[in-house]
């Protein structure tokens, strides 16, 4: 390779990377846009003059020159139901992109997502079990955080089923995770079968919404979410590493063990947390990660941030849908993301690899 | 100091700051004034009436329209009956309450018999709108109605209508019990008359149990309700217990059909009622039996009326309504 070639080479490697970048701006601004139009979906209309006031007057200082023409109504839908929803989506669609990505790292497994390593059940049977037996031991969020205290424990116990010799083979605790998530989901059954009465409760709880989503519980969710995602983050060199096996990994000098502890513990926690106050969204923590490598190629430096505004970018639209698609009736957003999102994937898969993409 | 560890602390200075800059403004911004959680337990604790109510409870609609207290009502639901003609906007009250309307409307307080989640609740409460709950747990009977009714009369400062409505119901389930334990029994051939109440057959036999206000018109009434030996609440009876109590009375919901129980493989084939059509379907009453409430007298004159063939004569209703209450043919 002479000089000229490899400068040619360094350029367009260099350009790859901005990119890359141009990418990762272009999607963090559809998602600003994403949240603003947003604010206009609900059952009460808001002319957009008094959604500017209302967003102004959220601003420190510049609130005091912003005129005060909106009602309390209109300032209390947008304050305290449509921003903590959309923002609730943001939260909750990054942690599940981002916790799919870092495990599908993990496991190596293209059709693996947070949930299967007992999260998705663990959270159900924590929250039919507070529906069920009428818990109030932490007040009217009890429901929540028996969710997020279960999705976790359930987490734990795979983990230490499928820990042999400190050791965590990525099989081994997929096929643990699989077989405690379907003994967990038989309890959750069971629960259900001894009082029909609250079927209908817990069902609305197993499709998701983001609907019950205020600022109390979405301040230390979004928290917890920050915190486990950047601590994901910083873990995209031994992720790359990992996915290209364990061996290689261990040959340029990671931890394996510490980083798939750490990782599956921070997915975990984020994605517990999530799903706490959401119930259970599918779809999203096992196709956004797919769409991101499409779009930026196999790199979790990448992948990981892209997962995550993807993820976000998609639970808000679909959000929108659930709101505005029945005029006054939010449909479980479950429905949605399954309804809408699968034709969606498969459209940008044939689109964007010509059927090529090996994920 | 590594790169990443500046990074980290930075990004947590940075959410901190903004984290509580948007704590400040919310808790600024939020209702100075926290709403209630009302029920027939608490009573009335506000130290206010309420003048724009959203009623998501059709039992509760048609009370407040006795009680004189209507032109409070700002919002009401897709299930409301009584009074006709409602204008009223209607509120989306399934699978969630919509808050966006409710907020719309200006309410001061939401009135309900479901379980909404406690979320959405909160959120009420932190914009200053009581919560007035109507459910029961040990089950909705008269009892329960008429403490709804005095809570409903001191909430909108119709108390004393509240007090006339409850001394027309008490005088009437005495009339109508007392008459009924007079009505002859023998056409049915053996006694206690037995009956059944068939509410659905949507993945079952659909019935009311024990502790049900539908229960309360078969014990005034003087029939046997065989369901409330299995159960309580409103659930799905096992075909077995129909078959081995056999019901001499049946009521039946407007969705049932007819022709169903005597085919082939029902567990009311054999049945006396069905033998001697002794099956009587609701329909201009039909909605007395899903709403808890004074008009419940009705349906247990209904009863009497068409298992008895006997008319009983109830006192007037006490309050002058424009709209009868009184939705049965017999009066």
């Amino acid at each position: 390779m002479n000089v000229t070639e490899n400068e040619r080479v360094k350029a367009f490697v260099q350009r790859r990377r901005e990119m890359k970048y141009i990418w990762i701006g272009f999607l963090f601004l559809l998602l600003i846009i994403t949240i603003l139009l947003s604010d206009f979906v609900g059952s009460v209309r808001i002319p957009i003059l008094n959604l500017l006031e209302i967003y102004g007057s959220q601003i420190p200082f510049l609130s005091n020159f912003v005129p005060h023409g909106y009602t309390l109504a209109q300032e209390q839908i947008i304050v305290q139901l449509r921003e903590p929803e959309i923002l609730g989506g943001v939260v909750i669609g990054a942690s599940l992109g981002i916790g799919g990505a870092a495990i599908q790292s993990i496991f190596r497994n293209p059709i693996t997502e947070p949930y299967i390593i007992g999260l998705s059940s663990g959270a159900s049977l924590g929250a039919v079990s507070s529906i069920v037996l009428g818990l109030t031991i932490f007040g009217i969020y009890t429901q929540q955080i028996t969710a997020f205290i279960f999705g976790l424990s359930i987490v734990f116990i795979v983990y230490f089923f499928a820990l042999k010799g400190g050791r965590i083979h990525p099989t081994y605790l997929l096929l643990t995770g699989v077989a405690v998530s379907f003994f967990v989901s038989a309890l959750v059954a069971l629960l259900l079968f001894t009082n029909i009465n609250l079927q209908g409760e817990a069902f609305f709880w197993l499709l998701g919404s983001l609907e019950n989503i205020n600022w109390t519980v979405l301040y230390p969710v979004a928290i917890v979410v920050l915190i486990t995602s950047y601590a994901i983050y910083l873990q995209h060199r031994e992720l790359d590493a990992i996915q290209m096996g364990d061996m290689h990994a261990r040959s340029v000098g990671v931890n394996v063990e510490r980083t798939k502890r750490i990782t599956i513990f921070m997915v975990a926690l984020g994605v517990s947390a999530s799903v706490s106050i959401s119930g259970l969204i599918g779809f999203v923590g096992l196709v956004m990660p797919h769409l991101s490598r499409m779009l930026l190629g196999g790199s979790n430096k990448h992948v990981i941030p892209a997962s995550g505004i993807l993820g976000a970018i998609f639970l808000i639209c679909a959000d929108d849908i659930a709101r505005g698609i029945v005029p006054g009736i939010v449909v479980p957003i479950g429905i949605v993301t399954g309804i809408i999102g699968v034709p969606f994937l498969m459209y940008f898969m044939r689109k964007l690899t010509g059927g090529k993409y090996e994920g | 100091m590594n790169s990443h560890l500046k990074i980290g602390i930075a990004v947590v200075v940075v959410l901190a700051v903004v984290v509580g800059g948007v704590v400040i403004y919310h808790e600024n911004t939020a209702a100075k004034v926290k709403g209630e959680i009302i029920t027939i337990n608490t009573g009335d604790n506000l130290q206010h009436k309420l003048t724009k109510i959203v009623s998501l409870d059709p039992a509760a609609t048609a009370t407040l329209y006795a009680l004189g207290a209507y032109n409070y009502i700002v919002g009401g639901n897709s299930y409301d009956s009584y009074p006709p003609n409602e204008s009223l906007p209607n509120i989306t009250d399934y699978p969630s309450m919509d808050l966006e309307q409710i907020f719309n409307l200006s309410a001061d307080a939401v009135i309900s018999f479901a379980n909404y989640s406690g979320a959405q609740i909160s959120q009420l409460l932190n914009n200053g709108i009581d919560y007035v709950f109507l459910s029961a747990d040990g089950g909705v009977n008269f009892s329960v109605i008429e403490k709804q009714n005095t809570l409903l009369g001191e909430l909108t400062g119709t108390g004393a209508n509240a007090t006339l409505i409850n001394q027309w119901m008490n005088s009437s389930l005495s009339t109508l019990h007392s008459d009924a334990l007079g009505y002859d029994q023998s056409e049915y051939n053996s006694t206690p008359l037995r009956g059944f109440y068939y509410l659905s057959s949507e993945g079952g036999y659909w019935t009311a149990g024990n502790s049900t206000f539908v229960n309360s018109y078969f014990e005034y009434a003087d029939v046997v309700n065989i369901a409330a030996a299995y159960d309580t609440g409103f659930y799905s009876i096992n075909p077995e217990n129909i078959l081995n109590d056999s019901p001499q009375v049946m009521i039946l919901d407007n969705s049932i059909n007819v022709s169903s129980l005597n085919s082939s493989g029902s567990p009311f084939q054999s049945s006396p009622a069905v033998l001697n059509d002794k099956l009587y379907t609701t329909t201009a009453n039909e909605n007395m039996f899903s709403e808890p409430n004074f008009r419940d007298i009705f349906a247990i004159q209904w009863i009497i009326y068409v298992v008895y063939g006997q008319n009983p004569a109830l006192p007037s209703f006490p309050i002058n309504l424009t709209y009868n209450p009184n939705p049965n043919e017999v009066s």
